[in-house]
């Protein structure tokens, strides 16, 4: 099961990468998502599986599809001049980066041990609604205030008459 | 739930940055701001006095002693402290913005409310050791200061440097991050002082050493110490000069006074693998930011670019007092911080008294401008023999504080190495001095000069930056031992 969804989320991703076509790439990033969803589900967590679907795949990625259609550019821009050298130099340290994340995850003991651990209890709603607004209250309304602060930084941006 | 009233402080300096931010896009709504001046005095003014309001609450705080802490906030000395610098860097920001905006004739609400925004997210990085929260708090201060760099987005560069700097500042934001998910999942705590006792129990685990360097990553870059320093010069060249100031002086003492919260706790006191290589990543840092900072300041001909290069020198000199790792060195650090606010927001307000709106920040622009404001000039010197660490400056103190701990702790090249730096430093510093006093204006210049306005705030707090870093210098042991020495023992008695 977890590697069916890991397979899913990786291969989204890198078919994102790939594809030139905006909206293809951008219905790879929703395939990308599921994946991800999967695998909250595999870890027991139906609630954040269900928020991953419904806000990232159905909301955030139809906004990004419409603002995309909007602006009528679907292809990617060829580059003024092609970077070889950079391209070959930036997959060379991704897969160095990747491998060492591997050799890191497979060599480490302390991975070993919380694998080894009982699995963790069904996350319900009730429990998300708890800890969000007992535990974490603070980070809650920081979250907010970020989010009106990143608004009033577009507008501050891109509005007009000002 | 009950609180007591100290707690209410605490969260009342939370929330009334947080509120003015929230308050002055609606102040920024109305049309005739363009035309009538009322308006906009109004709105600087709700900044203003925003930032006394909370300043009120945090120096009755420190005046009773009372180290409120409530969820993951410990509103501690150390968090008063740096709110306190915070503060104060915000309001001389905000003083120099009247005049530099009205010179560049942009004057929009926006851009206070998106400092104010910066501000509480500041305040929240300083005063927490819980990872989400110190998560929260970078984004807080950071997402406002991209927009703010590419505020005057009639000239081109402007947006050039603020993308610039919300790409690079994404990527160290998400690095911040998935270290605090690696330390997370693996200890399975998010609280640092709770991480660093479970920390000796995993040895030297590949994902923990992984998580940390991470975790390390995120805070260097906004110190832009040096393999995370690409974006200074192209930023602080693009921003606004006072929010170039306001970036170099209160995001690094931001990120400065929460690694001094976090680190001690939870890295520098273990024994083992995890401090020898925390500490030798902290010098590697260290030694290249001081050297490549200062050997490319030289080169510059633009004082703005210049600045940069300095602050990440001065970055260099500030993480070697973490490598000391003493109280002492932290007390060090605290001391030529609050310089360090004085010299660089009176180096940065300099530009905007003089009237240098635009990209007219080269050295030829400041030819013989110190005879026609011998005031403005005179505060200049000292912010510049400062910057430089030449006594009895501020700059000097702290530089002296945090190179003995060096030397007390047996690292007596990487001292030698800083005051070989500092030397270097003279040469480019002096520079501006020469430009001020000892240069002709160039004739071309001279000739199109436009009647500008006088920059009367912003030349007022060039002269307050001056005054403060004589101040500083010639009483040093009031400023150590009367507020950064306090802010350091207690709150890390407190961590322990």
């Amino acid at each position: 099961m977890f590697l069916i969804f890991a397979l899913i989320t990786l291969l989204g991703a890198l078919a994102m990468f790939r594809s030139r076509n905006l909206i293809v790439a951008g219905l790879c990033l929703v395939l990308c998502f599921l994946g991800v969803a999967g695998l909250f589900l595999l870890l027991a967590n139906p609630v954040a599986a269900a928020l991953q679907i419904i806000v990232y795949s159905g909301a955030i990625v139809v906004l990004v599809l419409f603002v995309i259609m909007l602006l009528n550019s679907h292809e990617e821009e060829a580059a003024a001049q092609p970077h070889r050298i950079q391209r070959w130099l930036g997959a060379l340290a991704a897969a160095v980066l990747g491998a060492g994340a591997c050799k890191a995850v497979l060599s480490s003991p302390g991975l070993v041990r919380i694998g080894q651990e009982s699995p963790a209890r069904v996350m319900d709603l009730q429990q998300v609604g708890t800890s969000l607004f007992q535990q974490h209250v603070v980070a809650f309304e920081a979250a907010g205030l970020l989010l009106l602060a990143a608004m009033v930084a577009a507008v501050a941006l891109v509005k007009k008459e000002l | 739930m009950n609180l007591t009233p100290d707690q209410v402080s605490a969260i009342m300096a939370l929330l009334i940055p947080g509120a003015a931010a929230c308050l002055l896009p609606l102040a920024a709504i109305d049309k005739d701001q363009a035309t009538q001046k009322w308006i906009r005095a109004a709105m600087f003014f709700i900044a203003l006095f925003a930032l006394m309001g909370c300043f009120f609450y945090v120096t009755s705080l420190w005046g009773k002693g009372a180290q409120p802490s409530f969820g993951p906030v410990r509103f501690d000395r150390l968090a008063q402290f740096a709110t306190i610098f915070i503060l104060i860097t915000a309001a001389l920001a905000v003083l120099q913005l009247w005049d530099h905006l009205h010179l560049e004739g942009w004057v929009k609400g926006e851009t206070l409310s998106l400092l104010m925004f910066s501000v509480t997210g500041m305040i929240l990085f300083c005063s927490s050791s819980n990872l989400m929260v110190l998560f929260l708090g970078l984004e807080l201060l950071s997402i406002p200061l991209y927009a703010l760099t590419g505020t005057l987005r009639q000239n081109h560069e402007a947006l050039e440097g603020g993308v610039k700097y919300f790409i690079t500042g994404a990527v160290a934001s998400s690095c911040f991050l998935m270290g605090a998910v690696l330390l997370y999942g693996m200890t399975g705590t998010l609280d640092a002082a709770v991480m660093a006792s479970i920390m000796p129990r995993l040895g030297s685990d590949p994902v923990m050493l992984i998580g940390v360097a991470l975790l390390l990553l995120g805070f260097l870059f906004k110190v832009s110490a040096v393999p995370f320093h690409q974006w200074t010069p192209d930023v602080y060249e693009a921003a606004p000069h006072p929010i170039s100031g306001f970036m170099s002086v209160a995001t690094k003492g931001a990120a400065l006074f929460a690694l001094i919260r976090i680190f001690p706790a939870a890295l520098l006191r273990q024994e083992g693998i995890l401090q020898g290589k925390v500490q030798a990543a902290l010098i590697l840092v260290a030694v290249l930011s001081l050297i490549l900072g200062n050997l490319t300041a030289l080169t510059q001909t633009n004082v703005k670019r210049m600045l940069a290069y300095s602050s990440i020198s001065h970055a260099g000199y500030l993480i070697l007092g973490l490598v000391a790792g003493t109280s002492q060195a932290f007390i060090g650090m605290g001391f030529y911080l609050v310089s360090y606010l004085a010299m660089n927001m009176g180096a940065f307000g300099l530009l905007t008294a003089l009237g240098l709106a635009g990209d007219r920040t080269g050295y030829d622009d400041l030819r013989g401008m110190g005879w026609k404001r011998p005031e403005l000039g005179f505060a200049a010197i000292l912010c510049m023999f400062s910057l430089a660490g030449i006594p009895p400056t501020g700059g000097f103190y702290g530089k002296y504080m945090i190179f003995r701990e060096l030397v007390a702790q047996g690292h007596v090249s990487l001292a030698v190495l800083g005051v070989l730096a500092s030397l270097v430093s003279v040469a480019y510093y002096l520079r501006v001095v020469v430009a001020l006093f000892l240069e002709k204006p160039l004739g071309a210049t001279a000739g199109t000069d436009k009647p500008h306005r006088v920059a009367s705030l912003a030349s007022g707090t060039v002269l307050v930056c001056g005054l403060l870093v004589m101040l500083i210098g010639i009483f040093p042991s009031l400023l150590s031992s009367a507020f950064a020495q306090r802010a350091v023992q207690e709150s890390l008695n407190l961590l322990k």
